[in-house]
């Protein structure tokens, strides 16, 4: 199966890199996307073979490009809504880690009272409202880093 | 001094150009996409010009107007597709990375709910054991 997405490595002479910095400039193309344009400008002219209806061809193409300009908008919008989402989310459950923090501080302070003074302690909680270990893995493996405990 | 790019594509346009630069006896990837480049980069400065000699609207179906259309679709399209894999693949990165924090988000406010529940009980047994004293 092909890898969705393949990184490779390219060396220019200096001469040639002055031509394609040149192009890049004047189209106003970003380094990433203007290579991989004139490769593909390269491969147009020598790899492609030659199309017997060229008009229909290029309808093809036109078509496949408004597709996938539609596609990047719609990814570009999630991407955009994600983010922001990701955002919230971490500050929710950085404050509810330092609310859970405080309050079970509190809890034990109250449990030493109860004991002290001879009152029944409530049923600690069942094991599923435990910290989520299994969770943190999870985490973890998304996010690439330690998450804290 | 020579200059090393990084070149993202979209793995089956990759394969797709192996093909057809080992057809041309290319046997080194890398070579051959640079090659492409160069070959690319100054067939696009020349066909500048050659538009100039197309761009009167009555020769929209001329023959030279529609290739040069025609390579500039191609040559979008090749960066385009990758272009939007990866933003599409960065989408679900955070698609996963939200939906597990939401998932945390609700374990910690399951959590709060019961130890505050739990709190409002031992506050209302020692009550209840003061009043008693």
């Amino acid at each position: 199966m092909t890898d969705i997405l393949a990184t490779v490595h390219v060396i220019l002479d200096e001469e040639t890199w002055a031509e394609v910095e040149a192009v890049l400039r004047a189209e106003g193309w970003r380094e990433e996307e203007g290579l991989r344009i004139l490769v593909g400008y390269g491969a147009a002219v020598h790899l492609d073979e030659a199309s017997e209806d060229p008009l229909r061809a290029w309808g093809a193409a036109r078509a496949e490009l408004a597709t996938l300009r539609h596609r990047a908008y719609l990814a570009d919008e999630a991407v955009r809504a994600l983010r922001m989402n990701l955002t919230g989310l971490l500050t929710s459950v950085r404050q509810a880690r330092q609310s859970l923090e405080r309050l079970e501080q509190e809890l034990r302070t109250l449990r030493e009272h109860a004991c002290k003074e001879g009152v029944l302690v409530p049923e600690s909680l069942s094991p599923s409202l435990q910290s989520p270990d299994e969770l943190r893995r999870k985490l973890r493996a998304l996010f690439g880093r330690p998450e804290a405990p | 001094m020579d200059r090393i790019l990084t070149l993202t594509l979209a793995g089956e346009d990759l394969a797709r150009l192996a093909e057809g630069l080992v057809r041309r006896g290319y046997w080194s990837l890398e070579a051959g996409l640079a090659w492409l480049l160069a070959e690319g980069t100054r067939h696009h400065i020349r066909d500048q010009q050659r538009w100039d000699r197309v761009a009167d609207p009555a020769a929209s179906h001329h023959p030279e107007r529609l290739e040069l259309q025609r390579r500039e679709a191609a040559a979008h399209l090749l960066s385009m597709r990758a272009r939007v894999l990866r933003t599409e693949l960065e989408r679900d990165a955070l698609r996963a990375q939200v939906a597990a924090l939401e998932e945390e988000y609700r374990a910690l406010r399951d959590r709060l709910f019961a130890l505050q529940r739990e709190r409002r009980a031992l506050l209302e047994a020692l009550r209840e054991r003061r009043s008693k004293l």
